[in-house]
């Protein structure tokens, strides 16, 4: 039997909290009415035999082999189907459902290859544990009949293949890409024995609509859908439960291990935040890990253009720390500073706060939060009090209508995408706000009520329209902001937003949105019984994103809809550990937990922990890094895991900054193009030896367990130690745990996190303390954090960046599916197959005027720079906005962004950057460089 | 109905009663199984035409998840005499439990086939040799099928059984909705079970396993038992796969496909390629 094989009681559970209770096989069970038999026995421990049905999706009733008998009814109803009935009598093993079972088991072998022994599902498999299970002993019928032997192998898939000979038409697949994934890629094709699963229309995996999500992989019952990490390595002989390191939705993975290394990755059923789904990334593209590119050992070097010296790592860390040292003696205190990573654990994230706040001495430190998601932080706490989303993502199960604003969800954070689907499908009405027409708005079985396909760069007149019809319209719930909100800045808000400029009327012309369209959004939003906002980088990328994280608060507040399952204001965050790098005080400005570094007693707290003083002034941002870098004052960093050159916007000027520095140490799995100025090279640790914890979009503190020993030999926060030893400072934890204990320690709305705790109960929301003792899954109930809801108002001061005669078009940038952020990644996994290269989306329009056809090369030029890149034509960006993603080094997408930025927090304006675009016939200048320093400057000695 | 719409008699406010009635026809894409109530709703929905497990019965959970009435032709027929007469009236026509008319369907070897309303408790004789002429061949009756190609085959000793629903299932057929198909004494029993099977391994859905692998199964052991192959073996295993049809099949369609087969093979032994001298197969 398999080992790691995950429980699965049938069918999903009865929702009702009305009990049923029933005999099975003589034993009284109690189960919830609307449970299955099938289920109901289960759960009690009665293994009913079954192969079409799965405790993830609806019951099926197609394979027959759980018939049971109930007294007092004909026949042998199928027990997945038939739900419990107050004092029913259940038999589940008698004479005759034996023999009926057997048969029916019979006839499926009868048209099945008898492989089992070369099977790669041997072991792990359904049918052959039930024929084990109904002792079937032979196949009357023969093997000449009629069969599907010579299905074939549909291989296209990188990671599973599809082999129809083994195939039993349970619809397993189908059903888990419908209700599951909600991508309705595959279907039955055919009736009766001629039917057979089929992609799309015979179009193969690859080529179907399938997002290769591995839901239909993870229900199959046999061989038929299998993962070729499996088929080529046999089944695992244990596995480690941990969280994925790729997006803010946090899924937590069943590591499938053989010996130390992983065979299979599968979604967790006890995942609270993907409750057994994935996506193609953390499913598939966990590759990266062992990848030949992976750096294993320390290096230094003099210059960055010297080759690298592979050295010890006592050796790089006194290397590091001596050049710190110097740069301080020579350039002051403040010269140096660092990034920490929201890619690694708390743990690791909280050291290097710690090493620049008590080893350095001073503030700067820094997170790429500050390129994503800082206006939310800063938003969501001048509003509400805490600069967190407010919801768990069930809650989406609860709302009536979902507004997404600047946000792909299939594409970004696809698990959560998958429950936003189910419950738009229930009904649930949608509203999208996004230059693109992104795959919400019309996909199999949804459809938004309205596409609001905005002008980059206008978000915020845009909510300050639906605020507009809100308050025109009645309605405002006033009682909840009475009751719940601070009044005078109500008044002062309200009195703002009724003026005319706010209509939609005035606001179409700005927006691009017809003035009916954004009244009739409002209108459904704000008559909603529960309405929650879904957003990303989209909102936040902007000059104004704070002003748009504020709006969208002021919105929810006025309509009553925060505080309660079902509504919310909620960041879907990019990283899987943003949330976590910012609540562990890797802002400038605050220590962890937000607490301002100009707070005395804050301050102190830490420095009789840390046992030493704390500087009271806010340090560098990472703007102001490269700025005081340019200015020959700032010439020292220690960047964890942050590929600073490629994803900072004007990369021409992030490069000169990182030129000048003295001193920069790259802590990373691999070389990127930040290294490529570095003179330290510490190897990082991959999410799969790391011990830890990420904590998600919804504050999910989620444990990361190491399933193999770190690969280069430390655990990051160890050589983070160490460097905060050779500095001076006596940095001395004995395990990972020992840090999450100080963070509660020194954490309020951490107090009782540890990974005793989290390994009992699986993870925790902050805040997490004496209130609440195992988290708080929605924030604000019954009162906002900050006390009473702030209301602030949202003038409109549009960017800087404006298009031109010169720069007619409007850039936006974003991310697809099987990418992730910089692609250190996955670009190192075959999800290369569905994204080898970034492509400039463009309307029809735009491109018949400018002469560029579809797959021709253009120029995409913008005042900070050019880059050349292929065209792809479509609708699904409007006339005079063009689209494109940031993946890959080699196109170099922030080499045209510009530097403008949030008001408020210094967030780049990714999201909209004045362009031409041109047919072109040759790489730009920029790239031809790239291209000179790629094949320069990542030698090390000793190595071709 | 467009006369009945033009006539105020179908439509909105029927004849200023302030009632609204419509009818709108779909039509078919010739599948069998779509005569199935929930494959029926299915394929109205759009989507392929596959059986639904029930409960939820369609009269709480029926068309796009709203409670729905499914009625077949038959009984929509009896609608205008019952609404003329009056139920009573109507009950007065017919035998037992079995009240009320069938519009019988003639068809097969048989000299007038078409549509006869009989009240229940007709019999085939008269239905075959009254209203339908006897044998279109003249030759004589050597079994019927009733009920459609789901039902039981008779033999010509069965003829005299009042169409009845309980006596019919006393003997293990059906009525069904009544359709009646003849044969003659040319008739070969065994391609008659065959074509049983192979008509349900053509229109089956193929959602459950036993009708979408059994019924191809059977068609592959009659044929074996025709051809004298094994033929204990093989006669023993047919009626085990018609047990696990009737007994595990999701619908009618399965479980009811052994009624033809099994009364085939009951009343018509020896079509089953029994050899003279060889010993007849035991039930």
């Amino acid at each position: 039997m398999n080992k790691v094989r995950q429980a699965d009681l049938g069918t999903p559970a009865g929702a009702s909290h009305d009990m049923v209770q029933l005999e099975i096989d003589g034993a009284p069970v109690t189960v919830s009415a609307g449970t299955s038999i099938l289920r109901a026995a289960r759960e009690s421990g009665v293994d009913v035999p079954k192969l079409c049905s799965t405790d993830s999706v609806q019951p099926f009733g197609s394979c027959r082999m759980c018939l049971v008998e109930v007294e007092g009814r004909r026949g042998y109803p199928a027990s997945c189907t038939t739900p419990v009935e107050e004092g029913m009598e259940v038999r589940t093993q008698t004479d005759k459902l034996a023999k009926l079972r057997r048969n029916v088991m019979e006839l499926y072998i009868s048209d099945h290859p008898l492989d089992c022994l070369t099977c790669a599902a041997n072991g792990d498999c359904e049918l052959q544990d039930m024929a084990g299970a109904v002792g079937l002993r032979e196949v009357r019928y023969g093997f000449d009949g009629e069969n599907h032997l010579d299905g074939g192998i549909d291989g296209s898939n990188p990671y599973f293949h599809f082999d129809a000979s083994k195939c039993i038409v349970c619809s397993l697949c189908v059903r888990a890409c419908d209700e599951v994934q909600g991508t309705f890629a595959l279907t039955i094709q055919g009736r009766g024995f001629g039917s057979k699963v089929s992609a799309g229309i015979e179009e193969g995996f690859l080529n179907s609509e399938c997002v290769s999500c591995g839901a239909c992989v993870q229900v199959c019952p046999t061989a038929t859908l299998m993962e070729k990490s499996i088929v080529d390595n046999g089944l695992p002989d244990h596995a480690i439960e941990t969280t994925c390191a790729y997006c803010g939705v946090g899924c937590s993975f069943q590591a499938e291990m053989k010996g130390d290394q992983v065979v299979r990755m599968t979604p967790s059923k006890n995942g609270q935040a993907n409750r057994g789904h994935s996506c193609v990334k953390g499913r598939f593209a966990w590759g990266y890990a062992s990848h030949p590119d992976r750096i294993l050992s320390p290096m230094v070097r003099e210059t960055s253009s010297d080759p690298w010296r592979e050295v010890s790592w006592e050796e790089a860390i006194g290397y590091a720390a001596k050049r710190f040292e110097e740069i301080q003696e020579k350039y002051g205190r403040k010269s140096i500073g660092g990034i920490t990573s929201s890619r690694c654990t708390n743990e690791e994230v909280y050291v290097v706060q710690k090493l620049i706040r008590a080893a350095m001495g001073n503030n700067n430190v820094d997170t790429c939060a500050r390129v994503c998601h800082s206006p939310t932080g800063y938003g969501l706490k001048e509003t509400l009090g805490t600069s967190a989303g407010t919801q768990p993502f069930e809650s989406v199960m609860d709302a009536d209508v979902i507004l997404v604003i600047g946000s792909n969800p299939s594409a970004g954070h696809p698990v959560f995408a998958s429950q936003m689907k189910s419950r738009l499908r229930q009904g649930a009405k949608l509203i999208v706000a996004d230059p693109r027409e992104i795959e919400l708005v019309r996909s199999a079985r949804i459809e938004a009520a309205y596409h609001l396909p905005l002008l980059p760069g206008t978000n915020v007149p845009m909510i300050n329209a639906f605020a507009h019809v809100v308050i025109e319209e009645g309605l405002v719930d006033e009682e909840y902001v009475r009751e719940r909100c601070d009044t005078e800045s109500y008044e002062a808000w309200k009195a703002s937003i009724i003026r005319p400029e706010n209509s939609p009327e005035a606001v179409s012309g700005i927006t691009g949105v017809p003035a009916d369209d954004i009244r009739g959004a409002a209108r459904l939003y704000g008559s909603a019984d529960r309405a929650a906002i879904y957003y990303g980088l989209g909102v936040t990328e902007h000059s104004q994103g704070s002003t748009m994280v504020i709006g969208m608060a002021n919105l929810a507040m006025a309509t009553g809809n925060i505080g309660f399952s079902g509504v919310g204001v909620n960041p879907l965050r990019g990283q899987n550990n943003v949330q976590g790098s910012c609540d562990m005080g890797s802002f400038p400005h605050e220590l962890p937990g937000y607490r301002p570094v100009g707070n005395d007693e804050a301050r102190r707290q830490f420095e009789s922990h840390w046992g030493v003083s704390i500087d009271p002034e806010p340090g560098y941002r990472i703007p102001n890094m490269f700025d005081a870098a340019c200015a020959d004052t700032f010439k020292g960093m220690y960047i964890q895991g942050e590929d600073l050159a490629q994803s900072d916007p004007n990369t021409q000027h992030v490069e000169e900054a990182l030129g000048r520095m003295e001193c920069i140490v790259v802590q990373d799995l691999f070389l990127n193009e930040t290294s490529k100025f570095a003179h330290v090279f510490l190897p990082g640790t991959s999410f799969l030896e790391k011990d830890g914890t990420f904590t998600n979009a919804e504050r999910r503190i989620n444990r990361v367990r190491p399933v193999m020993k770190p690969r280069q030999g430390k655990d990051e926060w160890g050589i983070t130690q160490e460097l905060a030893q050779a500095l001076g400072y006596d940095m001395n934890y004995a395990s990972s745990a020992e840090i999450m204990d100080e963070i509660a320690e020194l954490t309020p709305t951490f107090r009782n996190v540890s990974f005793k705790l989290l390994d009992e109960v699986g993870s925790v929301q902050w805040p997490c303390n004496e209130g609440a003792p195992v988290g708080t899954p929605i924030m604000h109930v019954g009162e906002f954090v900050r006390g009473k809801g702030r209301f602030i108002e949202t003038e409109y001061v549009p960017t800087q960046e404006r298009a031109s005669r010169r720069y007619p078009l409007l850039l936006t940038t974003g991310r697809i599916l099987s990418q992730y952020n910089v692609g250190a990644q996955t670009r190192r996994t075959e999800n290369t197959v569905w994204h080898p290269e970034d492509l400039l989306e463009i309307h029809p329009s735009d491109a018949e005027t400018r002469g560029v056809r579809e797959g021709d090369l253009v120029s995409l030029a913008s005042r900070k720079g050019d880059i050349t890149l292929k065209a792809t034509v479509t609708e699904r960006v409007q006339p005079g906005v063009v689209y494109t993603t940031f993946h890959n080094p080699e196109t170099g997408a922030n080499v045209v962004t510009t530097e403008y930025s949030d008001w408020a927090t210094s967030c780049p304006e990714y999201k909209v950057t004045a362009v031409e675009v041109t047919p072109a016939t040759h790489r730009s200048e920029w790239q031809r460089g790239y291209e000179e320093r790629a094949s320069q400057q990542g030698k090390i000695i000793g190595r071709d | 109905m467009e006369a009945a719409r033009s006539a105020g008699w179908m439509g909105e406010d029927i004849r200023g009663s302030g009632f609204d009635f419509d009818i709108e026809i779909h039509l078919g894409a010739g599948a069998y199984i779509c005569g199935e109530e929930t494959a029926m709703l299915e394929s109205l929905e759009g989507k392929r035409g596959m059986i639904r497990f029930k409960p939820p019965l369609p009269a709480h959970q029926g068309l796009f998840g709203k409670p729905t009435v499914v009625n077949n032709v038959v009984t929509l027929a009896s609608v205008p005499d019952i609404i003329n007469r009056g139920g009573e009236s109507y009950a007065e026509y017919g035998v037992n439990r079995s009240t009320g008319t069938l519009a019988f369907q003639l068809a097969g070897n048989v000299k007038r086939g078409g549509l006869v309303e009989k009240a229940f408790g007709v019999t085939l004789r008269e239905l075959i040799e009254d209203w339908g002429g006897g044998t279109a061949t003249g030759r004589p009756v050597r079994a019927v099928q009733v009920g459609g190609p789901l039902g039981a085959f008779l033999t010509a000793d069965q003829l005299d059984i009042p169409m009845d629903y309980e006596a019919f299932t006393a003997i293990g057929a059906i009525v069904g909705h009544g359709g009646i198909v003849v044969f003659d004494d040319s008739v070969d029993m065994a391609a008659q079970a065959r074509f049983a099977m192979e008509f349900c391994a053509i229109e089956s859905c193929g959602k459950c396993t036993p009708c979408r692998i059994g019924s191809v199964r059977g068609v592959e052991v009659i044929d074996r038992l025709v051809a004298g192959i094994d033929r204990k073996e093989n006669y023993d295993l047919l009626m085990e796969l018609c047990d696990t049809l009737e007994d595990a099949s999701l619908c009618a369609m399965g479980s009811m496909t052994p009624l033809p087969v099994r009364s085939a093979v009951r009343y018509f032994a020896e079509d089953f390629g029994a050899r003279e001298g060889e010993e007849e197969i035991d039930e």
